[in-house]
């Protein structure tokens, strides 16, 4: 059983009337006055399978790009650590994972989806575009959701209609109606095909109204009451120093500031000369990079901010090995900073576009909305060895050594000077 | 971990990583969490110094009784006054312990408390190996000195007291150390002790080993050179052969400026080396300048030198650590090649005015004795 979704957020009212077409089959969807969010959803259903399942598997891969996260998110998107992730919640974590109390995470900058899925189940519908998509991937006992995001280009249309390989095809085109921190009303139109429909005909296309408590609230950029910025104070030397201006951010009794962050095994943090929440994984305070490579990826931390002052968290990067050059390597990592606050809904963690689930939400209470205040790519440059060096270096530490030996040895056993003699035949 | 680690301490100090200390540094820093005051400590290893200082003092005082009061100050000051000395102790390094309890243990040893400066010596060495460098100059020093009460002393004595010293510096090291492994189990070992042995000091320091060693850890363990293995081997073939001057003038004073010697010596060619080492051989300076023939005119130019080639690392260490600049090599390595080679002619210096000190005529006559 394969059920197909798809939600398009047009800006404006307008838009749908005037960027949207359907007839029998097909719903055209163009945007034509800007970029327009598309989201995607699969819900395949494996459990008629006969092959042997791990029915205690509950698993989420998120990937979010690097380049692409610069874009605000809207009201239909959860809030994704950038790069590949995989959580899960197992019994027997991988040896690479990072381990904290609420799950197991694997963290990659490329996209590896092949070899975290379920061996049976097929994937032959989806065509993986990680260049250009966001995904949030959940794989329960019988069920794989696969929700994707992407950017429809001004200009260009999206032509939907039901596969049919799909059971279930469903398209949704709406627009924000109104929204605040607490509600999130969308409206538009919503076009279903019959069941197996074999002719792809569309069944139904009614006007509909959405209203669901937002998780994730990303701050309008053009509100300059909350702007934050996430800086590296400059020089940047071997403890990189991270800047969090939140003096615009006055306390609220609801809501706590926090940084958090995926660390790669270069950065780490000290827990004991900072204060973090907590660090999970790699936290060793001396080792070189070279010598983690066989444990976690790297480490997930989780700092308190204070509100209405400039924080600052002091990071430290580790050796890395010999390379070819001079030139230092860039570590990058994607520090965001969160207002977390309570709320008395209790239905905040489901809506019809996503759900808390495995990631970084996990750490909080169900009834937490997180404001994304800023997310930023932050860049430590690390320098290390020439490896071309090393003979110079071999040969000069021999050469000190050998003639401090002499040296010395002359000066130990060697002749004593005539005011010592004096003394003694005194 | 013993069963009965509980009724002692809640945990093990071996729970903060990085701590690679004997666990009685941390009961001595309980006081710390009792008052909730972090910087308690700092000012303990303070008073240390302080304690230090006033032990300097008392033996120099006893080793030259005509010493002006002017002097003494000035030699006191060296010590006491010495920013780096203060600097060190109160940014949290418990070297200033350390060397409290290698000056107490002279000061036994000066006084012909033999037991005594045995259980300290055996105490200082539970603290940190390296004073165990020491054992073969003030073994020389307890059986060939002839002063005070050792004048004219039979053999059999000198056996006694050796033996004395030994057993009891001994039994402090297996009692400290078998009460540590009985509470907190192999981890005070391994963490303690055995860590010195395998750790790789890739960080840079002060070290002329510190690049190689860095290269070094950055390869496979069979293809690591052969010069980075076998670091220890010129840094004992130094050290333990500075205690023939003693052999040859086994006076108190002489012993001191050997034992400053060896700490120098091994700082100078250990295989990580930070500020704090320094520490451990400045504390004797006082002693050691107190009969220097060292002309003032060379004593600068030998603190020039110290000075300036420490500062040229400093200056490449700062352009690594805070500005991210790729200072390894040239920078970084010849900071390090440039304080070796200038620790090593001061050291040449020392070693020279160290068989200055005039040999008791009658430790010669009594030698031959011996012999």
């Amino acid at each position: 059983m394969l059920k197909e979704r798809v939600a398009v957020l047009f800006p404006t009212a307008e838009d749908i009337g005037k960027c949207s077409t359907h007839n029998d089959t097909h719903v055209d969807v163009k945007a034509c006055v800007k970029d327009v969010v598309v989201q995607k959803r699969w819900i395949l259903d494996y459990s008629i399978d006969e092959s042997p399942r791990d029915p205690d598997l509950i698993r989420r891969i998120t990937w979010k790009n690097g380049i692409i996260q610069s874009r605000k998110s809207t009201v239909i998107e959860p809030d994704l650590n950038v790069g590949f992730n995989v959580y899960d919640k197992s019994a027997n974590p991988a040896a690479n994972a990072v381990i904290t109390p609420k799950f197991d995470v694997i963290h990659s900058d490329t996209f590896e989806i092949d070899q975290y899925f379920p061996s049976n189940v097929d994937l032959a519908f989806i065509t993986w575009d990680p260049e250009n998509c966001q995904y949030d991937i959940s794989i329960f006992d019988s069920e794989v959701h696969i929700v994707e995001y992407s950017i429809l280009k001004n200009n260009t249309t999206l032509s939907f209609t039901k596969e049919n390989h799909v059971n279930l095809a469903e398209i949704g085109i709406f627009y924000v109606d109104s929204s605040d921190n607490e509600d999130v009303n969308l409206s538009g139109l919503r076009c279903n095909w019959l069941e197996d429909a074999i002719d792809n005909s569309i069944e139904s296309c009614l006007k509909t109204t959405l209203f669901y408590n937002p998780a994730f609230i990303y701050n309008d950029p053009f509100d300059q009451s909350s702007n934050v910025s996430i800086e590296l104070a400059k020089p940047i030397g071997i403890h990189p120093k991270i800047t969090v201006d939140l003096s615009s951010c006055p306390a609220t009794n609801d809501c706590e500031y926090y940084f958090y962050s995926q660390l790669p095994v270069e950065i780490f943090v000290d827990k004991f000369q900072s204060s973090p929440v907590f660090v999970f994984g790699q936290a060793d305070l001396e080792l070189p990079a070279y010598k983690l490579r066989d444990g976690p990826w790297g480490s997930e931390t989780l700092f308190k901010l204070e509100p209405g002052q400039l924080n600052e968290i002091t990071l430290h990067s580790r050796y890395l090995e010999p390379t070819n050059s001079y030139i230092q390597t860039g570590i990058d990592f994607y520090p965001k900073i969160v207002k977390a606050c309570d709320t008395i809904s209790n239905r905040i963690a489901n809506n019809p576009f996503y759900s808390k689930s495995l990631g970084p939400e996990s750490y909080f209470t169900e009834n937490t909305l997180f404001y994304n205040l800023n997310s930023t790519k932050l860049t430590v440059q690390i320098a290390s060895a020439n490896i071309n060096d090393y003979f110079k270096v071999e040969y000069m530490t021999l050469l000190c050594i050998i003639l401090a030996m002499f040296y010395l040895i002359q000066k130990i056993f060697g002749y004593n000077k005539p005011s010592t003699k004096s003394v003694k035949t005194d | 971990m013993g069963s009965k680690s509980s009724q002692f301490v809640n945990g093990s100090p071996y729970q903060r990583d990085t701590y690679r200390y004997t666990p009685l540094l941390s009961w001595l820093l309980v006081p710390n969490h009792y008052f909730g005051w972090f910087h308690l400590g700092k000012l303990f290893f303070v008073i240390y110094d302080l304690l230090t200082g006033i032990l300097l003092l008392r033996i120099l005082r006893k080793l030259i009784p005509d010493i002006s009061d002017l002097k003494l100050t000035f030699l006191g000051s060296i010590w006491l006054l010495n920013p780096m000395v203060i600097t060190i102790s109160t940014r949290g390094n418990a070297e200033s312990l350390l060397c409290f309890f290698i000056m107490l243990s002279l000061y036994y040893l000066q006084e012909g408390h033999y037991w005594l400066a045995g259980v300290i010596y055996g105490l200082s060495i539970h603290f940190k190996i390296y004073p165990i460098i020491y054992c073969s100059s003030m073994a020389i020093y307890i059986f060939y000195n002839d002063s005070g009460s050792n004048k004219n002393q039979t053999v059999s004595k000198r056996f006694k007291d050796l033996f004395v010293v030994g057993v009891s510096t001994l039994m402090t090291i297996i009692l400290l150390g078998f009460i540590m492994y009985y509470i907190y189990g192999y981890e005070f070992l391994d963490q303690a002790y055995f860590y010195h042995l395998y750790r790789t000091d890739h960080r840079h320091n002060f070290s002329l080993w510190n690049m190689l060693l860095y290269y070094d850890s950055a390869k496979d363990a069979d293809s690591i050179s052969y010069l980075s293995k076998m670091a220890f081997l010129p840094q004992l073939l130094i050290v333990f052969p500075l205690s023939y001057l003693e052999w040859i003038n086994a006076t108190f004073m002489n012993l001191v400026n050997v034992i400053f010697l060896q700490t120098f010596a091994f700082v100078i060619f250990n295989k990580v080396c930070t500020s704090q080492y320094f520490i451990w051989y400045l504390v004797f300076l006082p002693i050691v300048l107190s009969r220097t023939t060292i002309t003032g005119k060379k004593g600068i130019m030998m603190l020039f030198v110290w000075v300036l080639t420490q500062a040229f690392w400093l200056s490449q260490g700062y352009y690594l650590e805070f500005e991210g600049k790729n200072a390894f090599y040239p920078g970084i390595f010849f900071g390090a090649v440039s304080f070796f080679i200038g620790n090593v002619w001061i050291l040449g210096q020392f070693i020279s005015d160290a068989k200055e000190i005039p040999i008791d005529t009658c430790n010669c006559e009594e030698r031959k004795k011996i012999k």
